[in-house]
């Protein structure tokens, strides 16, 4: 199994995609987010949802990666929700000001349903 | 970078020296040493007196400003070095200070800026978030070479300390805070 596939996974939802990142994101494990992201996108899923339920810290560079795949789901036509925020990653969203420009909820359920 | 030359980077142990003074930590601008020292970072910061959120915070801003050396300092490379001493500080307030040392690329620091938060684009967020948690944030140009930055957050005073008609004392631990500029980690 390759990193990438230990890290971030992946799954179809009706016509969405969902993506699970588990474990810190940071400079070393955002590429491995980014490439899993771009991959969902490649699909033309009418929506993408991050369930960043099982990341307890982001960095900046996590943030760039949500930011990019927001512009490229935009591109695209199609929705970006973010939902499973734990509090230190709403936290660093707030800091950046970006918790009010991503969708985001409390559940992939709820992302779904939307 | 030569493959080669990653490993050798990768197998690069960190130094650590601890004492009365604080910690001097000594790595390579590799990312993978992020991770051990948030943690490093977070546990001083709680046997200081910080609570759990100013622990994280402390150790973020710690996190964005190595990413920040390896990125731009030292252009990704993995063979860099950076020194981070961390100590107590207790005037005027107790908290916790980090200098961060490199030896990488120098630039002027008036133009180390947060962006335009409202020009929203991958990116250039990590001085923003250094400065809005921490108190105190100087980047300065080392004489001999690279950068030094130089972080402190002073701890929420306690209910406790805030009720005391002593408030503001000394640290009862005998915590020190240095008058003088701090020595060259090199």
């Amino acid at each position: 199994m390759d990193e990438s596939a230990q890290t971030v996974r992946s799954s179809s939802v009706g016509d969405g995609m969902m993506i699970q990142p588990i474990g810190d994101i940071d400079l070393v494990r955002s590429p491995m987010l980014r490439a899993a992201l771009a991959s969902a996108a490649a699909k033309k899923p009418s929506r993408l949802v991050v369930d960043l339920s099982a990341v307890l810290y982001m960095d900046s560079s996590g943030v760039a990666t949500l930011v990019e795949a927001m512009q490229v789901a935009r591109r695209n036509g199609a929705k970006l929700i973010l939902c499973g925020l734990q509090p230190r990653v709403r936290s660093i969203m707030e800091i950046a000001r970006l918790d009010t420009v991503f969708s985001i909820v409390d559940t992939p359920e709820t992302a779904f349903g939307e | 970078m030569s493959a080669s030359a990653r490993e050798t980077a990768v197998d690069a142990k960190p130094h650590i020296l601890c004492d009365g003074q604080g910690a001097l930590i000594e790595i390579s601008s590799d990312p993978n040493f992020l991770a051990p020292l948030r943690a490093f970072v977070t546990t001083l910061a709680s046997r200081i007196g910080f609570g759990e959120t100013e622990q994280f915070q402390v150790a973020l801003a710690v996190d964005e400003a190595v990413a920040n050396i390896i990125n731009h300092g030292y252009e990704r490379r993995f063979d860099g070095r950076i020194w981070l001493r961390i100590s107590r500080v207790s005037e005027p307030k107790s908290g916790i200070r980090v200098i961060l040392d490199d030896e990488g690329v120098q630039v002027d620091p008036c133009r180390i800026k947060s962006r335009d938060l409202e020009d929203v684009r991958p990116g250039g967020l990590g001085v923003h978030i250094i400065r809005e948690v921490m108190d105190e944030c100087i980047w300065e140009q080392r004489p001999e070479a690279g950068m030094r930055l130089t972080l402190i957050k002073y701890a929420l005073p306690t209910a406790a300390e805030d009720a005391s008609p002593n408030a503001g004392s000394d640290d009862a631990t005998g915590s020190t805070d240095s008058q003088s500029a701090p020595s060259d980690a090199t």
